[in-house]
């Protein structure tokens, strides 16, 4: 498939993540992610045109010797059929860190809880000055 | 006499000629060794400014002065890649020192679509960069 394409696609996700037009949900990861070698702790879900978007962080032992390990990290992003039988992974690209970081600013509410926090204390260079 | 002077005319012309086209080649050479040395920290850079835009537009009403700062720091930085690049990259390059300079110069600060504009643009020259650098190894080869 074009790459351009599906940069295109995944920029589209990202617009529509921050517009909070298309929703996400975090959830545990299912059993499949939990199988092999990379370690899964959540997966965000979304419905588009009857299709599912899962996205998941993982990390990973990446060895440099024998006996030489260091974490590495990951993201995918995979979408399945109406059934959710097969999962088709988009190609591995940095803006689908972007999309994560998104995702994990709209999904925890990280904007409501900031402005609550700012509203109930008032402003705090105010204070200081 | 007068052949020989005729000679010498025509060498002297090819020497010319030669002069240049040797300095053509020595500053494709030098502009290919920059680039291969600095290409890839620049591509590190403008997938900074990328993720950075990316974050600021996920609270866009707070984000302020940031996007104007970081609006900045990216044209700077296109402008220190743009004599390593050739023909195409650099015509990309340049529309987009332009764009990056008028978002600066107008009255108003950016808005969020202007901002958006930017960060897609820079994410398919981030590409074209990844590419040029793979094509600058197996040139090499």
């Amino acid at each position: 498939m074009e790459k351009n394409k599906t940069t295109k696609a995944i920029t589209l996700l990202l617009e529509q993540t921050q517009e909070g037009v298309l929703k996400w949900s975090a959830s545990a990861p299912g059993k499949d992610l939990t199988l092999g070698d990379n370690i899964v702790e959540v997966m965000y879900i979304a419905e588009k045109d009857q299709r599912t978007l899962r996205l998941y962080p993982y990390r990973f032992r990446s060895y440099t010797d024998e006996d030489e390990w260091h974490w590495d990290y990951g993201v995918t992003l995979e979408l399945s059929d109406p059934q959710k039988r097969s999962w088709w992974q988009f190609p591995t690209h940095p803006i689908i860190n972007d999309l994560l970081e998104a995702i994990q600013f709209k999904t925890v509410g990280v904007d409501t809880f900031l402005d609550k926090l700012i509203s109930e204390k008032g402003e705090p260079t105010e204070e200081l000055i | 006499m007068k052949v020989f002077s005729i000679i010498a005319d025509i060498f002297s012309v090819l020497g010319f000629v030669f002069t240049i086209a040797v300095l053509i080649k020595v500053r494709g050479i030098h502009r290919g060794f920059l680039a291969q040395a600095r290409l890839p920290s620049l591509r590190k850079k403008i997938r900074g400014h990328c993720s950075t835009l990316s974050t600021l537009l996920n609270d866009f009403p707070s984000a302020g002065s940031d996007i104007e700062a970081e609006i900045r720091k990216c044209h700077a930085n296109l402008e220190n890649l743009l004599p390593k690049l050739e023909n195409k990259q650099a015509t990309s390059v340049k529309t987009l020192i332009a764009f990056t300079a008028g978002l600066l110069k107008q009255s108003s600060p950016p808005d969020k679509d202007q901002v958006r504009k930017l960060y897609a643009v820079l994410v398919g020259l981030e590409e074209e960069l990844g590419n040029l650098s793979e094509d600058m190894q197996w040139k090499e080869r």
